[in-house]
């Protein structure tokens, strides 16, 4: 089975023997690829995937580190456009959903339409759902709501956004890889 | 019954030679061309991606839209017309056979959409263009149950012949393009135009089913070859 | 292009009861897998149209009307008349359908009732030639749903049988020097044949005939035989996203031939109910 390339519709071997994982799917009791790829095999868990030689545009799985840009903000729910899978390393153009636990004119400030943001994927099967906890995610780039000009980030000031514009300060929840950053 | 002999000198069960090639497209996230002797069809894939018109969306599966398109030089008379009736329903069967065999629910609120350009045409068309569509759509990682063979069959005075041309395709009694899932066994796309007798139809699928193995055949290595080089060169294969 | 879905969005909790009550072998509506439902023909009831015909199939409506005019040939068939199907699904026949242009399931509907019309010369299209090269008639046949319940393509197949069967036409001969003239009579549209739409639709491992709107959409695929006298098929189309294996095709094709003279026997008794 070992560095045999399988393609679409290719049998690979029975349910009695593994559990299909990704790029596999069952028909009546057999487990055929779904993708082109090298086969992986976990002995212990008796699980096979194909590991895909080319994922599909728009492929995020659970775990995964995305780029997303913010569309739209509901009352608890933030709407997102995934822009690239940083984990996968692949395109992508697809609708995602992140919760929030704001009022919505709170989250009008510390969020908003346009931003740009690094999160992680929390579930990928129905709705992408995504989320920003944890150090390095939060927005990775965003422009001030008054002047259009890029906001900029201060290290020392935590969770701030400036804009050196016009001034204005908003306090959010920040990527520490944050694309403009300023010192003093 | 006369004996009809074909114009081209194939046999009767003879499919015209192969050609087969991905990765023909830079901009399309997989492509594919695909030739039946002068046939010749392209196909580009882009997405899955989002969906502009939200309404049309589906929370559990991606939709697959096709554009079947014959450009005007393709046929012997200047075809003028932008979109014909005939090019409206075969993008629809063509659409039905391609989401059979596409994982949509892989991919929910999303769409997939194909493009298939008829360069020159000479005959199954349509079995051709689903061809081509079938590798573009493997070319550009779509999950998939299964690559489409597809095949035409006729009957021409009264003897059938598999893969029909131009002339067999006007001159015919009736015709049958029909696509397979191979490895599944499953007719994705059937249709008939013409009078046959039931058994002469269980003929013609038999052949049919030969000459789409074959076809699967050439799409399998061709698509093998265009991975293997992939592959190769980080060192995996 | 357009991709509105016709299907009815049926609630998965429906689904699941439709399912279950194949698995007992019914069908929701109480009929068994190979039964029609009730038909009834009203004909020539639009004095305007050279010949029409309202079919009725359960709650299905359809509606088809021809109208005949005089054309050129086609310069490739010269001394043959045209024949030419269009269909529409307006608005009046079901919350789903759209004003508009016909879309991609209209154009499927009138491309398989042609189908079953064109190739296997169901018109005598030789009849139809006034003066070969010049003038042929040419015969409209305009289908309109007023009500979709599921299996349409039936329904407008004997529609446009129908239709076809009461059509009578001004009969035109050629004069020198003054063209055509109307000769005041009308003339009876003859068919060499009887062809009979029969669409089964494949639901998990059910093979059902007639299926209502809900099954329609619930369907993996739909097929449809014509069927024409003498067991002959004279075309097939399959439609809907799913596959079917060969033995399952022959099975519906041979269910349909089997089927075809009780269908044809009750469109005829229905035909003379009415006359």
């Amino acid at each position: 089975m070992d560095k045999k390339l399988y393609l679409p519709g290719d049998y690979v071997t029975t349910i009695e023997e593994f559990f299909a994982g990704l790029g596999l799917f069952e028909e009546n009791g057999k487990i055929y690829s779904c993708t082109s790829g090298l086969p992986k095999i976990d002995l212990k868990e008796r699980r096979i995937d194909i590991e895909p030689v080319k994922k599909p545009k728009s492929f995020v799985k659970k775990g995964d580190i995305v780029i997303a840009q913010v569309k739209d903000i509901g009352r608890n729910v933030v709407e997102l456009t995934l822009l690239y899978n940083e984990t996968e390393k692949v395109e992508a153009n697809i609708a995602a959903f992140m919760l929030i636990k704001r009022s919505k004119e709170v989250a009008l400030r510390s969020i908003k339409p346009t931003d740009i943001v690094r999160a992680y994927v929390l579930d990928s099967e129905g709705k992408i759902m995504l989320s920003m906890r944890g150090k390095g995610f939060g927005i990775l780039y965003a422009l001030c709501p008054f002047c259009m000009n890029p906001l900029y980030f201060n290290e020392k000031e935590f969770r701030t956004l400036k804009c050196l514009n016009c001034g204005f300060k908003v306090n959010t929840k920040v990527s520490s890889f944050y694309l403009n950053k300023y010192k003093g | 019954m006369s004996e009809y002999k074909r114009v081209d000198g194939r046999a009767y069960d003879e499919i015209r030679p192969v050609k087969a090639e991905v990765r023909v497209l830079k901009n399309a996230d997989g492509s594919a061309i695909f030739e039946l002797g002068n046939t010749k069809v392209i196909a580009a894939v882009y997405g899955p991606r989002e969906l502009h018109s939200k309404h049309m969306a589906s929370s559990y599966e991606s939709l697959v839209r096709v554009r079947y398109h014959m450009v005007p030089f393709s046929t012997k008379d200047r075809k003028s017309q932008p979109f014909t009736r005939r090019e409206i329903e075969i993008s629809k069967v063509l659409k039905e056979a391609l989401s059979a065999s596409i994982r949509r629910e892989l991919f929910p609120r999303s769409t997939i959409d194909i493009y298939i350009e008829v360069l020159n045409a000479d005959g199954s068309t349509r079995v051709a263009s689903l061809n081509a569509a079938s590798l573009a759509l493997a070319d550009a990682g779509v999950f998939m149950y299964d690559l489409i063979a597809a095949v035409s069959v006729g009957k021409i005075n009264g003897q059938l012949v598999v893969d029909l041309n131009e002339y067999e395709d006007q001159n015919s009694d009736s015709d049958i393009p029909i696509a397979f899932m191979p490895s599944l066994n499953k007719v994705v796309l059937l249709q008939m135009d013409g009078t046959m007798s039931l058994e002469e139809i269980r003929q013609a699928l038999k052949m049919a089913k030969n000459a789409a193995d074959k076809i699967y055949q050439v799409e399998k290595d061709c698509l093998k070859g265009s991975l293997e080089s992939v592959l190769k060169v980080y060192g995996l294969l | 292009m357009d991709n509105i879905k016709y299907n009815v969005l049926i609630p998965k909790i429906r689904q699941k009861f439709i399912l279950n009550t194949l698995k007992e072998n019914k069908r929701i509506d109480n009929r068994s897998f190979y039964e029609y439902r009730a038909l009834k023909i009203r004909y020539g009831h639009l004095p305007n149209a050279d010949g029409s015909a309202e079919v009725s199939l359960g709650n299905t409506i359809v509606l088809a009307g021809v109208k005949v005019d005089i054309t050129n040939p086609f310069p490739s068939e010269p001394d043959k008349g045209i024949i030419i199907v269009n269909a529409e699904f307006p608005p009046v026949a079901s919350p789903d359908f759209e004003p508009g242009p016909p879309d991609e399931n209209a154009i499927e509907l009138a491309r398989i009732v042609d189908r079953g019309l064109r190739k296997p010369e169901i018109v005598d299209l030789s009849s139809l030639c006034i003066v070969p090269g010049q003038k042929v008639y040419r015969i409209w046949i305009d289908i309109y749903a007023l009500n979709h319940d599921g299996n349409m393509i039936d329904a407008a197949g004997i529609a446009a049988v129908v239709a076809l069967m009461n059509t009578k036409y001004k009969k035109f001969t050629f004069v020198q020097d003054k063209g055509l003239v109307d000769t005041g009579e009308k003339a009876q549209l003859t068919l060499k044949n009887f062809p009979v739409y029969v669409t089964h639709v494949k639901i998990g491992d059910h093979i059902l005939l007639d299926p209502v709107l809900e099954e329609e959409s619930l369907a993996d695929c739909k097929i449809t035989t014509i069927v024409s006298e003498g067991n002959l098929i004279t075309g097939i189309q399959k439609s809907g996203v799913g596959g079917i294996s060969l033995d399952e095709l022959e099975k519906i094709m041979q269910n349909s031939i089997n089927l075809y003279q009780t269908i044809k026997e009750n469109i005829q008794k229905e035909v003379s109910k009415n006359g």
